[in-house]
């Protein structure tokens, strides 16, 4: 495989553009429950939408195509003839072209899903740039296939990880280590270009809406500055939302993360899992490591 | 808490109690007001007890229910607001009481090995409190 962080949306640390793609994708979450339907924006592009999940978008302007990301999956490149084949006889018969794709042996459903993502994140990071308004919400039929579609959290994280993939990858790992059922969670960096908190990974199907997973990052990045003026080595708390609920969040190597916890049996799983770690005679907090970007495992 | 507290963490008894010390602070202006204990415990806790103000409020009323309700809890019992901090040497616990609104039992533990004792304690402590 090749390494993929040379095709990856070009979201940038520009302040005004992450609100914009963040307001994009709060438009996602706008749409209504159950209903599939195209987010247009006239000549510039469109984000298609299922259950407030996105299945495809494409902008004017994309530096890459969805065939350039497949052909460059491999090395040597794959033929464009063969895909764009897969294309031709999918529309024929009717039938998804990512079930073609995957039928004739071109990539992997892991592959397909991570370059549907930096095509979408590709087409959002572009709409973002327009700094334009959806001109309706088309309703349509419902077509494409659920396992790849993207919540807007998931979304947003696969744009925040292209700032340092390799961080990203040890963020996605670290929250699938610890995260436990009934909790759901995002991995963050400060950063003045998201409104305090740049999200570079979540759970799976997280489906916290933005506006809430946003404040409570921010909520325990403050939590953990509060608690530095008292004891600057806490990397580990847990504040209770009511009697059953919990927020956990940890830091390590300059990574905040939160986890949600849905009951209290998921709460002492997911403490008694990350101050196991903290005790532990190898774990210090520690400022990241500066590493060079490498390819997504 | 001038004399030593009842629910003290070193009291003998059947249950090995963790090593915990206690604090009576008020939430509205982050004093330690009631302390039986002295040294780099009372320091730690008056430090903490100093942000209270700041750290009750990050994760606000407002804040905490909208989580419970998202997380599919119950945000009636929203009042329930204990906070939990951990290094890889203390473990601080801020709960504050039900019965007497503006006071926040807080809690140092020079041990991180015993959260379950810790927590198991602290609980105790507010009962203690809250039944007074």
């Amino acid at each position: 495989m090749k390494p993929e962080h040379s095709w990856t949306p070009s979201i940038s640390a520009d302040p005004r553009l992450a609100s914009s793609v963040i307001r994009l994708l709060e438009l996602v979450e706008s749409t209504p429950s159950g209903v599939a339907g195209a987010l247009r924006f006239g000549e510039h592009g469109a984000i298609l939408v299922d259950n407030r999940k996105i299945c495809w978008a494409f902008a004017r302007d994309m530096r890459f195509g969805l065939t350039e990301l497949l052909q460059n999956q491999y090395e040597p490149a794959l033929p464009r003839a063969d895909i764009e084949g897969v294309y031709r006889r999918c529309r024929q018969e009717g039938r998804p072209i990512t079930e073609g794709l995957l039928e004739h042996g071109l990539t992997s459903e892991l592959g397909l899903r991570r370059a549907l993502s930096k095509h979408h994140g590709e087409a959002i990071a572009q709409l973002a740039r327009t700094f334009t308004t959806p001109s309706d919400f088309a309703p349509s039929r419902p077509g494409y296939d659920v396992r790849y579609s993207f919540t807007a959290a998931e979304m947003l994280a696969l744009s925040g990880a292209n700032v340092d993939p390799s961080r990203a990858a040890r963020a996605q790992s670290e929250l699938a280590t610890h995260l436990v059922d009934e909790t759901t969670g995002a991995a963050f960096v400060r950063s003045q270009a998201s409104s305090g908190a740049l999200v570079i990974a979540v759970a799976p199907h997280c489906q916290l809406p933005l506006v809430d997973l946003l404040d409570v990052l921010k909520r325990a990045t403050s939590l953990f500055d509060v608690a530095d003026v008292f004891d600057p080595g806490i990397s580990l708390l847990r504040a209770a939302c009511c009697e059953r609920t919990a927020l956990v969040a940890w830091r390590d190597q300059g990574v905040c993360y939160a986890g949600l916890c849905a009951s209290r049996a998921a709460t002492a799983r997911l403490m008694s899992s990350l101050s196991e770690r903290l005790t532990a005679p190898a774990f210090a907090y520690a400022e990241p490591p500066r590493q060079k970007g490498a390819a997504r495992p | 808490m001038n004399q030593r507290p009842r629910f003290a963490g070193d009291q003998s008894g059947e249950y090995a109690r963790a090593p915990l010390d206690f604090g009576l602070a008020s939430i509205a202006n982050g004093e330690l007001l009631e302390c039986a204990v002295g040294g780099e415990a009372r320091t730690r806790l008056e430090d903490m007890s100093a942000t209270l103000p700041v750290l009750v409020d990050t994760l606000g009323e407002v804040s905490r229910r909208r989580l419970a309700t998202l997380l599919g809890g119950e945000p009636a019992g929203a009042s329930y607001s204990e906070l939990v901090l951990v290094s890889k040497d203390h473990v601080y616990v801020v709960q504050p009481l039900q019965n007497r609104e503006g006071l926040a039992l807080v809690s140092v533990s020079p041990t991180t090995t015993s959260m379950g004792k810790i927590l198991s304690d602290v609980h105790a402590a507010v009962g203690g409190l809250d039944a007074e």
